[in-house]
């Protein structure tokens, strides 16, 4: 008995071939409707320090292994301190650039700070993302991370400050200007995520916590300070005039020295 | 006996068009990044170049904005740390009757000319970049704001008992006496240390500002005397590519005699010859240069228009326009021209301003002149 090709074609119960059109338009309709949220986020703000830089890590790329140049700015007279082994390092007035890896968490000091003269508030930094200016000029476009004072204000009053920092889309960019050693922050409400909120404006570069956690009477642990990953010591190519009050070449004799005339 | 399974003709019409549906659904996943793909340069950017102009220097090639991009990804990568600018994006840019502007979107960089048959032309330029990211910041402050609870007083007792304290204290004050045996007195110092400033550092001073000449940056024969010189071509190519990357959509227009002039050759170069059709040859040079090549936010850029009547014949209602795009400020008061002109300004879309010099005198033929203005990066 020979068949044709219709015959084999086309099953002999047709009632499978109904439903298994229907499971397939089903799933067509399912899989537009996914398509129409098109983002599923994976990471949230509150996540633990780290680890959403190692997820970025494992997604491979040119992030593993790149020192991203990072200036941190904090308010006029503060002072930052890098963790360098497990102790801080001296500290730098008003801002301070370094170059950090990608995925690990940083962790700093600010002292100095006006109107709460003794406190101390250690936040962490936490890089992302990187950016990727032409050879030669990364210097001149390091990550911007702005402490400001209210920042300082709510970690000493015992809050958790969480700041993503983005970069802008320039296709949806403000018409503001932006002045030197400013950036543009907004504040969201509780219970929203700030993170989703900095992917919906731009791309996240970095995250920046506070709060009112300190070391222990004995120092800082390892723990506390992340293993103290390793930094490079940076010089952003425009250093502000007023920085130059505490180079090491006015420092060259002390005043007894001056006194003794050794 | 052979079975014959004869199915009507609207099911096998219900299974292919469920099957072709299934198979318009699958679509790949563009990559983020990806750039649609088109011509890379206009036509006008290819037209030959003037006769006494090298290839490279009038075909206004542009250097690509990065060196690195992921495999399979179109560069410049990443695109949200460029600024973009020209090209005609998403839907063609039209011209009405009454010379309207429809369909120019931002980056947009078109020229519009008419031709003898009376026909209006759009001419998209090509598209540039410049490395200018930009940053921003979301916070989320969590923590205790507040404390509400109830608290009563419920019982306070406190017994007072009267008591009698009696204390006795002995005086036990001594004197001892103790005798003088050195003096601390004041001296002066003996001897004084002077620092002074090395003698090389005294003489190192630069020139700050040049009024009335020619800028450092501007230091090209062709802004001097309108000449051009093959030696200043890389050199000039930078200028006009840090120029080119701030104008938006309109770039610089000119208008000669009430008509508007096409450009030959495009704008994105070393220089730009635009003509008016008419029997003889007019032409009108414009070279635009930039003081700075990167800038960050609060820093302000000083640009250079230079024009030169290289036709054989006055050119009359010189009009040039140049649209800022909405990271670039104008600085108020800051444009300078050589030549008499009447100088407007206009808000345009990207809260910004179109910069319009009108020269009020005829060009004739053999001169230029220049204009010169600031403006703040946002």
């Amino acid at each position: 008995m020979v068949r044709t090709l219709r015959s084999v074609a086309v099953c002999r119960n047709f009632r499978w071939i109904t439903t298994g059109l229907l499971l397939a338009l089903v799933s067509l309709v399912l899989c537009l409707t996914a398509e129409a949220q098109q983002v599923h986020y994976r990471h949230t703000g509150e996540m633990p320090p780290g680890a959403i830089g190692q997820w970025q890590l494992q997604r491979g790329g040119p992030l593993p292994g790149y020192f991203q140049p990072t200036k941190v700015q904090v308010p006029e007279g503060c002072a930052i301190s890098f963790a360098d082994g497990r102790h801080f390092d001296q500290g730098v007035k008003d801002q301070r650039a370094a170059g950090l890896l990608i995925g690990q968490v940083y962790r700093l000091k600010i002292t100095h700070i006006p109107l709460y003269e003794g406190l101390e508030v250690f936040p962490t930094i936490e890089l992302i993302d990187r950016i990727y200016p032409p050879a030669g000029r990364a210097l001149e476009f390091p990550i911007p991370i702005h402490i400001t004072r209210d920042d300082l204000r709510e970690a000493l009053a015992g809050r958790m400050v969480t700041r993503v920092f983005y970069v802008e889309d320039p296709a949806h960019a403000l018409p503001a200007a932006q002045q030197p050693n400013e950036s543009f922050g907004f504040d969201v409400k509780r219970g929203r995520d700030p993170l989703r909120v900095a992917d919906s404006l731009g791309r996240p570069v970095a995250i920046l916590r506070l709060g009112a956690r300190v070391p222990g009477p004995r120092g800082p642990t390892p723990q506390f300070l992340f293993g103290s990953p390793p930094w490079k010591k940076m010089t952003p190519l425009r250093m502000p005039v007023t920085s130059l009050g505490d180079s090491p070449i006015q420092r060259t004799t002390t005043p007894l020295e001056r006194l003794t005339g050794k | 006996m052979q079975q014959s399974f004869d199915l009507p003709a609207w099911w096998r019409l219900a299974v292919i068009v469920a099957g072709a549906l299934i198979l318009c659904s699958c679509r790949g996943v563009q990559p983020a990044g990806t750039l649609p793909t088109g011509p890379a340069m206009p036509p006008t950017a290819l037209a030959p170049p003037p006769a006494d102009l090298p290839p490279q220097a009038a075909r206004g090639w542009a250097p690509p904005c990065s060196t690195w991009s992921p495999p399979g990804i179109q560069r410049p990568w990443p695109n949200d740390e460029y600024i973009f600018d020209g090209g005609d994006r998403e839907r063609p840019a039209k011209i009405e009757a009454d010379w309207t502007v429809k369909g120019l979107h931002l980056e947009d960089t078109i020229a519009h000319f008419d031709t003898l048959d009376g026909q209006t032309l759009i001419s998209p330029s090509n598209r540039v970049c410049v490395y200018a990211p930009r940053f921003g910041s979301v916070r989320l402050v969590l923590g205790v704001d507040g404390y509400e609870g109830k608290e009563s007083l419920i019982r306070y007792d406190t017994p007072e008992r009267v008591e009698v304290r009696e204390e006795n204290l002995v005086a036990n004050t001594t004197l001892q006496q103790l005798q003088t045996i050195r003096a601390v007195g004041s001296k002066r110092p003996s001897g004084q240390q002077r620092n002074s400033p090395g003698l090389l550092l005294a003489s190192d001073t630069g020139l700050l500002e040049a009024n009335g000449g020619i800028k450092p940056y501007e230091n090209f024969r062709i802004l001097r005397d309108g000449l051009y010189e093959l030696l200043e071509t890389a050199k000039l190519a930078e200028r006009t590519e840090a120029a080119t990357i701030w104008t938006l959509d309109k770039g610089i227009q000119i208008v000669v005699d009430g008509t508007p002039a096409e450009v030959s050759t495009g704008d994105a170069r070393a220089e730009a010859t635009f003509t008016v059709d008419h029997e003889s040859v007019p032409g009108l040079r414009i070279v635009k240069v930039a003081s700075k090549q990167a800038a960050s936010p609060g820093e302000i850029v000083e640009f250079t228009l230079r024009y030169d009547n290289v036709g054989n014949e006055p050119l009359g209602n010189v009009t040039i326009i140049d649209n800022l795009t909405t990271r670039l400020e104008y600085v108020e008061g800051s444009q300078t021209a050589s030549r008499e002109a009447r100088f407007l300004t206009q808000i345009n879309e990207g809260d910004s301003l179109v910069l319009r010099w009108e020269i009020m005198d005829p060009v004739d033929q053999g001169t230029g002149g220049t204009i010169r203005f600031q403006c703040r990066v946002r």
